[in-house]
C-alpha cells in the first residue's frame, strides 16, 4: 500500500516537530490548506513541492515515491537531530514480490538490543541476522544517517536499512 | 492501534484501544503466553520478561503520544495481501 503525500507529509511535519500553523505560515497557505493536504482531501500546488520538501529535508522524490531516503551523509553535530528522535526503516523485498516495511523507533530497537534480543527477533525477519545492529547504532550516534545497509542475497531477495 | 487485513477473500480492520494494548497487565500475559509457547523450543536463548515487555510497552506508548498513528508494519505479498499494523 503505497502511502499518500498527505500522509507523508504529515509524518515528516511532526518528525521534525513542525506544526500545520507553522508548515502553512511558512509556505503562505492557510493551515486549513496544510490539513487538507494532510488528509487526502487536496493536494499541494505543483510549485510548492520544492518549498515543502526542503522544509521537511527530504527530495520532491522522496515526497512522491515511497522510495526510502538513498544518500547516505554524516551530518555535523550542530545539524544532528536527538538520536531519540531518529527511526530506523527496515525495507525487505523478496525475489517474488514481496515486500516488508518496518519502521522501529531507535530507543525501541536500544532497548530491545540491551535486553537481549535479535533483530530478527524484532522485526520477524531472517535476513537482518548477520547484521550488527549495535555497531549500526553507534554510526547513527556519530551523525550518519540515511541508507545505512543494502543487502542482496543470491535468491534476489534486498534489505535495505536506512535511518532518517 | 490498529491491524489491518486485506486478502482477495477477507478484510479485516481490528482496531483495538491502546491503553488496553500497550499496559502491563497485556505485558505480563504477554510474557507468560510466550513462556507457555517458548517451552518446547529453547534453542534461542532469549525470552522477554514480564518486566523488559513491560519496557517496551511504556515506550510504545510514549512514541504513540509523541507520532500517533505511526505505521509500524506494512507487508504486501505478490498476490496482492496487505497486513498493516499501525501505532
Amino acid at each position: 500500500m503505497e502511502k499518500s503525500l498527505g500522509k507523508k507529509i504529515s509524518e515528516l511535519r511532526k518528525g521534525k516537530g513542525i506544526t500545520q500553523d507553522d508548515m502553512a505560515e511558512r509556505l503562505n497557505v492557510s493551515p486549513q490548506a496544510v490539513s487538507k493536504w494532510e488528509n487526502d482531501i487536496s493536494c499541494p500546488d505543483i510549485m510548492l513541492l520544492p518549498k515543502i520538501a526542503n522544509m521537511l529535508s527530504v527530495t520532491v522524490d522522496e515526497l512522491l515515491t515511497d522510495a526510502p531516503k538513498k544518500q547516505t551523509e554524516v551530518l555535523p553535530e550542530e545539524k544532528r537531530k536527538c538520536i531519540d528522535d531518529l527511526m530506523f526503516r527496515i525495507y525487505v523485498n523478496s525475489a517474488e514480490g514481496d515486500k516488508v516495511k518496518v519502521n522501529l523507533p531507535i530507543p525501541l530497537v536500544k532497548m530491545a538490543l540491551e535486553m537481549g534480543m535479535k533483530m530478527p527477533q524484532v522485526s520477524g525477519n531472517e535476513a537482518l541476522k548477520g547484521i550488527d545492529f549495535g555497531q549500526l547504532l553507534s554510526m547513527v550516534d556519530k551523525g550518519l544517517i540515511g541508507k545505512l545497509v543494502e543487502v542482496e542475497s543470491a535468491e534476489g531477495d534486498t534489505v535495505e536499512i536506512v535511518v532518517e | 492501534m490498529r491491524i489491518q487485513i486485506h486478502s482477495d477473500s477477507k478484510n479485516i480492520n481490528l482496531v483495538l484501544p491502546s491503553w488496553m494494548v500497550f499496559s502491563d497487565l497485556t505485558a505480563a500475559i504477554a510474557a507468560k503466553v510466550i513462556r507457555k509457547h517458548d517451552k518446547d523450543e529453547k534453542d534461542d536463548g532469549y525470552l522477554p520478561s514480564r518486566r523488559d515487555l513491560c519496557r517496551i510497552m511504556r515506550e510504545l506508548r510514549k512514541y504513540k503520544r509523541k507520532y500517533g498513528h505511526l505505521d509500524l508494519v506494512d507487508v504486501q505479498s505478490a498476490d496482492g495481501d496487505i497486513v498493516k499494523i499501525v501505532l
